[in-house]
Parts: C-alpha cells; structure tokens; sequence
C-alpha cells in the first residue's frame, strides 16, 4: 500500500495504491473554517447535491443511475475535524475487473462532474432535506443513549465553539432558502480547501491527470490551523431526569494532550489502558468484577485533549460507579497497574493501526489525517512511535490529568 | 483438503473437516493485514431446550443462548480476552435466532489464537460465582435496549406476528429467565449443542494455508456426548396474531412499522431458500426500493423520511419482512404500504429495471467480499445448509423475471401485523 500525493489548483489529491480491494473510493472535502460557515445551510446543500442533479432530475432517477454503475453508492457527509466544518462526498465502486462494461472510472468521473457542476437546487428537493433534517434531530431524543450524549456534549461544550452541532441548529432550518443554499455551494466550490482522495489499484502517475482534469477543482491556498488548543474549566455537575431504564454516566478527564503534540501517543496508551475495548481497566473494574454495567469505555478527543468515560447502569449503583470509575483514574496515576497491562494497551492500539489499513473508506481519513496533521501513514512509523511509550512517559503525562465535568441522565427508576 | 478457485471473483476457497468431525473453510484474501476467524454453533435464541442423557426433552430459561455466548469466555472463573490480547487479537461473539458465532481478528499468532478459540469454545468452565455476577450484566444489556422505542417497536411486532414460534421472544430472554438460569441448565445447553459435528471455523485472511492445514490437525476436540439438541414442533399458523398495534412512547416523531410472516407452503432446500431469498428481495426492491414509483410517490406526499427502510428475514425456521418508516401519519402510510403490498403493479415492461437491479445485485456482492466481516458471517451461515458465499451470485445470476413476478402470492392480508409508535403526551 502507498500513498502519493499531487497538487493541481491548490487542490491536494491523495492517490492510495493497493491490490487489496475489489472496490474503488474517491473521497473529496471541502473545509472551511467552523466559524465562519452554517452547517445547517451546508448540511442539506451537499444532501441536496447528492438528491439529484441536471442530468438525473429526480431521486428516482438518480437512484437507478447509482444502480446501473453496479450498485455505486454516493454518500455525503458533514463533520467536524478540529477548528474544521467538512463537507464529504464519497463515491465507491466496483473495480470493472468484475463487471461487463469496462470503462466504470470515466463514467464515475462523469457522473461526479455533474454532480458537482450541474447541481439542481429546486424547492422540493430543499423541502425534503429540510424536513428529513428536523426529523434527524427529533429522532435524536428517541434513543436515550444518543440523546444522553447529546446532552453530555451540550453541556460540556457550552461555552466553546466545539458545541457546534456539525449538522447544525434545528431552529435556524426554517429560514434557509434557495438563495442561501446557491450561495452556500458558490461558497463551497470557490472558497474551500479542498482534498482529494481516490483508493484504487491504479498507477497514480497515469490517473492524475485523468481525475484532476475532470474534477477540476480549484482550492483556497492559504496556511490554516486545524486545531487550536482550549482551555477548558471545570465544570458544576449536571443531571437531568428523564424516565429510563437505565442511567447514562458521562466523566470528562482533562488532559491538554492534542493531536499533533509530542505525547500523543503516550496519551493513546493512557486512553488504552483506561477504557478503549474489552481488556481495559474500567471494563475489568465496572463490568467484570463489579458486574456494574454491560457496557463502560473511554474515548479521547485529540482535537479538544478531553478523555470522556461513560457507561449505562442502574441508578441505584451510579455512585459506586462513579466512585470505583476515579479508582481506576487514580490507579493509572500513581502507576498502580502492571507491565502486562501497558504491554496490552499497546497491543490493542498496534492491532487496531494494523486493522486500519483493511477497511477501503478508513484509509481516505488517515491520508487526510496525514495531510492536515502530519500523522503518518505508514504503518512502520506508527508502530515505532507506540513502541517508544514507557511506563514512565504514561505516568508523567497522567499527573497532569483530572476529572472537570460529570453529566448524568436518568434517575427516575427504582426498581431493578 | 478441498480447494474451489473461483476465478469471477479472484478468490479461492479450501475446505476440510478436523478429525473427520469440525467443518473448516479457508478464505485466501491476500495483502489483507488482519485475519479474521470465527466459530458457529447452530444454537441460537430459537432453541430452548435440550435432549437429556436418557433422551428425555428438557426446556430451560429463554435466553440461554446468549447468556452462554456471554460465559463461554470464562474459564474457571479468569476471562480468557485477555489471553487473546496479548496476542493480537480481539475477540468478540453474538448470538442470533438461529446460532452462536464466537470470532476474533488477529494481526498475529494465528495459529494459537485458533487453538486458545477452539479449547475455550469446546471446553468452558463455568463457576457458579461467575453465572450469577453475570445475571447483572445481562440484566443492563436489557435495560439498555429497553430505552430503545424502536426495539421495543420491533419486539411487538413480532410478537403481533407469531403465535407460538420462539421467535417471538427477545433474543436476551426476560428479567425473569435471565435471572433462572444457572450453571447445571448451561452446561446441559453447551453438552448438547457446542458439538464438532455442527459447527463450523472459518479462516479469512492473507495466511499459509497449507502450514495452518497441517497444524489444525493437530487440534484436540472434545470426546462425543450423551446431551442431543432438541426442538419442540412448533406448529405456527399463517395468520398474525394480531393486526395492528400502537404503543405510546417517548418519542417526538411517530412511525409504523409492518411485518407480513412469509409462507412458502412447502419446506424449501437451502438452494431453493437462497433462490427464494434472492427473487423476493429483487421483487421487494422493485415495488418498494428507493428507485421505484411508489417510494417517489410517497416521498411526494411526505409520508416518509430517510428512515424508510425494508427487511427481509429467511430463515429454514421463519420468514418475515418488515417496512418501516418515521411518519408524519402512520394511518396514511398503513393504508398505502398494506394497498401496495397487496395489489401487485410488476408488469412486464419491467424488464429493464429486474436487469438493473441484478446489475445492482452483482456490484454489491462484490463489493461487499471487501468486508471480511461479512465473508465470514455469511460463509458460516451458508456452511450449515453445504454453500459457499460464491454460490450465491451464482443463484442471482440464474433468476429470471418470471421467478421474481411469482413472488406476488407471498402476500397474504391475514399473515400481516403492524405497530404504530405515537408520542406520549408529556413527551419532550
């Protein structure tokens, strides 16, 4: 597997070469910077981008195209990548070694220059994604799981700009017109920086030129930080009621270890051993040996530094959890666990870097990863640098951390 | 050792038993950096009972299953992942209706990890401590899906559907059978299913297959039993048992959600059930897929959202399919899904879009060999019944127009069931 990168118009495209896969992925972002855009507005121009366009007129009509190219799936997709809003389009589809018509790539690429040059912004077409929008916010609330984090992430965001939702804000749905969603796409198309990337078993050197001049996309050419380090405070608890079978837990630790600094990896480690996947020590402690929860785990953020522990358990256990929970942080920091359980953490995260490079739409994000952050793609490098994080390095960097903000949802229940 | 190129897709298979007893399939994925393994047993939620040492039928709690894929990692007490851990490998496991798969990735140490699976699949040891610190876990893993309207939804449904059948019972079991089961009622279940004989390994990765052949016969497999599965008859009428539901909930957007049993009159060769499978979901997709007019027409007059979707479930012991959407008006869109679904509109002018949606059938399959996930789920699956996953394109490619057009008789308006989820009136 190997990754070549070209610049046209400022545009980076990412070539992923590899003879592992039957399907092919061309991924392109556009960013820009989360305060200065309307996700809302964003969000439902690249679904009506992807709805329908000049040549297919209607969702049905787009739809049996996508089928025709063998099932070709066209996904769009907004999100938040540090002080980043991305607008994602991403097109898989069959390598034509399997199919009958040979020439799928220049079809693909014909179909995306129309999607991307011919869009057809119509009042249906924005009426639909308006409502199917509010109704993605309304069905936020019906599982309780996702509507606790949303709640979690509400309050605990509440007074930086990371609380942006990257769909953005059901109240201001209602006054977007097609004159916002034109001048949101003119601002897209001409005011982004914009990465390209395409998996395939082709020679990069032969397709460039082919992709670049089809696409044609020109990007904004101008040194940017991806990600700008907060200092959050502490944080009064919060806890909301809600009538539920079982008490959401949110803890959130503070680390001010992000994505680019020297000690990321150590901090993955930390992560690892803490709570990432079923042989790490909140899973041991909460599940297996209190029999406290069916699920606990940590996950850190690298864009905010933040380690957010949560579980699912009956409100009648949620202070003993809480309790045995900071044990395990505070084992972590006064070095109270054993080489075994460093040497599994690490383990874990080799496996999982390892893992990465089989899943054809994951590679896309770690080459952008690599362009926007300098993480590097290569597996080699990787694992050297998880293999250079000692029991010391993870115990120096655990000094530092400390608990800012617990949110709990639930509490009406009392029996079991 | 068998071997089977399938040149189409450029893969190859190999098969073999150990020991003449335990089915082994081996799926080459060269550059893949991952191999991913996993082992089935067909004992899933549908089964509740067992034959005894003296060929007497014995039920025990619903949920046994999952509870023991939930105990299988225990050995005297100590969770074995661990073990796997350190070597590479993440192990994981989950039951469905009709069979147990424990399975694992690993980067490494392949061979040991197969062994470490294989001993701890055949040979747990439950502690009667560590049965009843599990009943908790299990008893969360319910509740967390107890929040959830939509699987609450779901359950209903099913059980609108089904008179007698198992099926209709949450696959975790109850509050109360979670809490009955005990160490004597898992070690009868394991005895009498956890058998070489009807289980299945698959091996899917970049691996020597001719070194891992050898060493797998090597392996040590457990001495015959005296405990048989057993299944009670189940005798499950066509007709639902109820036909419309509504449940109040805490949610601030209504939806429905139909189930319409499937009968195929006569029992079906697994052959024959992949066929049937394949033509219904090509006729469903059709009349109902997101490039037909219906699903146009009701976009059009918003009786859905992206959230309309459609199911179809074939088992050898069940067949079901389910269409669902959040809606604005549940009434309206019962009435309109239940006149579609009974008033067939395939004509032959058709014809285009049956050869676009196998077109749309072929790219998907292969696409989908990309995702050794799913190679493995459906290799194993397909084990049980003597086919490879690569048979089934194979059957695709052989439907005709007329097969999909006979799938109109499927649908009877007595086999059909529904529940609407409308708000509560204090919901936020």
């Amino acid at each position: 597997m190997q990754l070549t990168t070209y610049q046209h118009n400022h545009t980076v495209y990412q070539y992923i070469t590899s003879k592992q896969f039957k399907s092919r992925v061309l991924t392109i972002r556009f960013l820009s910077d989360l305060n200065n855009v309307n996700p809302t507005e964003r969000h439902i121009m690249i679904n009506m981008l992807k709805a329908k366009n000049a040549k297919t007129k209607t969702r049905k009509a787009q739809s049996k195209h996508l089928e025709s190219l063998y099932d070709s799936m066209l996904y769009t997709h907004a999100s938040k990548l540090g002080t980043q809003h991305v607008l994602q389009i991403t097109f898989l589809f069959i390598d034509d070694t399997y199919t009958i018509e040979k020439n799928l790539l220049n079809e693909v690429l014909y179909f995306l220059k129309t999607t991307l040059y011919e869009p057809l912004f119509d009042q249906q077409s924005l009426d639909e994604e308006k409502q199917f929008l509010k109704d993605y916010f309304k069905a936020e609330y019906t599982n309780k799981t996702r509507y606790a984090q949303k709640q979690y992430i509400k309050h605990l965001y509440k007074d930086y700009p990371y609380k942006t939702h990257a769909l953005g804000d059901e109240q201001k749905i209602d006054q977007i017109t097609l004159d916002d969603i034109t001048k949101c796409y003119d601002e897209m198309m001409q005011e982004s920086r914009i990465f390209i990337s395409f998996l395939s078993n082709n020679d990069p050197k032969r397709i460039h030129p082919l992709i670049s001049n089809t696409i044609n996309l020109n990007s904004v050419n101008d040194s940017f930080t991806p990600l700008i380090k907060y200092n959050f405070k502490p944080l009064d608890t919060v806890k909301e009621t809600l009538d539920v079978s079982q008490n959401r837990l949110f803890m959130t630790l503070k680390s001010d270890v992000y994505m680019k600094d020297k000690n990321y990896f150590t901090m993955l480690v930390f992560n690892a051993m803490l709570g990432e996947g079923s042989d790490s020590l909140l899973f041991k402690t909460i599940r297996e040996d209190a029999s406290l929860a069916y699920y606990v785990y940590s996950s850190y953020s690298p864009f905010t530094g933040l380690v957010t522990m949560t579980c699912g358990m009956h409100s009648d256990n949620v202070e003993q959890g809480k309790i045995l929970m900071l044990d395990v942080v505070n084992r972590l920091k006064s070095g109270d666990f054993t080489e075994e359980d460093l040497e599994l953490a690490k383990t874990h995260l080799l496996t999982n870097i390892k893992q990465g490079y089989d899943h054809p739409i994951s590679l896309s994000l770690k080459a952008l990863r690599y362009a926007l952050f300098d993480i590097p793609f290569e597996e080699e490098t990787l694992i050297h640098e998880l293999e250079t994080v000692t029991k010391e390095s993870v115990l120096k960097l655990a000094s530092d951390i400390r608990l800012i903000f617990t949110y709990e949802l639930g509490g009406a229940h009392e029996n079991h | 050792m068998k071997t089977i190129d399938y040149p189409s897709f450029n893969e190859t298979l190999h098969t073999f038993y150990i020991q003449d007893r335990l089915k082994v399939i081996l799926i080459e994925k060269p550059y893949f950096h991952k191999t991913y393994v996993s082992l089935s047993t067909p004992l899933g939620a549908l089964n509740t009972g067992y034959l005894d040492s003296e060929g007497k039928p014995q039920t025990v709690p619903k949920g046994i299953a999952h509870f023991l894929e939930h105990k299988i990692f225990e050995q005297d007490g100590q969770d074995i992942s661990r073990q796997f851990a350190l070597q590479e490998a993440n192990i994981n496991a989950y039951t469905e209706y009709t069979r147990t798969t424990y399975l694992f990735h690993s980067t490494n140490h392949l061979y040991d990890n197969i062994e470490r699976l294989i001993t701890m699949f055949f040979h747990p040891k439950f502690s009667e401590e560590g049965v009843e610190k599990e009943k908790n876990i299990i008893l969360e893993e319910l509740n967390m899906h107890l929040d959830d309207p939509y699987y609450r939804q779901y359950h209903t449904l099913l059980n609108g559907l089904y008179h007698h059948h198992p099926i209709k019972y949450d696959i975790l079991g109850t509050k109360e059978s979670i809490k009955a089961i005990d160490k004597s009622a898992l070690n009868a279940m394991h005895e009498a299913y956890y058998r070489p004989e009807d289980s299945v390994l698959v091996v899917i990765g970049d691996f020597d297959v001719e070194a891992l052949y050898q060493q797998l016969q090597l392996i040590s497999l457990p001495k015959p039993t005296l405990m048989q599965p057993w299944q009670a008859a189940i005798n499950e009428p066509i007709e639902s048992v109820i036909s419309a539901k509504t449940l109040k909930e805490d949610v601030l957007l209504p939806s429905l959600l139909i189930g319409i049993k499937l009968n195929t009159e006569q029992p079906l060769s697994p052959y024959q059930r992949i066929k049937f499978h394949l033509s219904f979901s090509i006729y469903m997709d059709l009349r109902f897929g997101k490039s037909s007019d219906f699903y146009e027409w009701l976009l059009d007059e918003k009786l859905i959202n992206d959230a309309y979707g459609l199911d179809i479930s074939l088992e050898k012991e069940y067949g079901y399919v389910l269409i669902g959407s959040e809606t604005p008006n549940p009434e309206t869109l019962y009435e309109a899904l239940v006149e579609h679904l009974l008033n067939p509109t395939i004509k032959r002018s058709h014809i285009d879009d049956f050869n676009r949606v196998k077109k749309h059938l072929l790219g998907s399959f292969v696409m989908s060999l990309d995702s050794l996930e799913f190679v493995a789920h459906e290799t194993s699956r397909l084990a049980l019944d003597n086919l490879y996953i690569y048979d089934v394109i194979d059957i695709a490619q052989s439907i005709t127009f007329e097969d999909v057009i006979a799938q109109e008789k499927h649908f009877v308006k007595a086999a059909l069931s529904s529940v609407i989820t409308e708000p509560k009136n204090d919901a936020q």
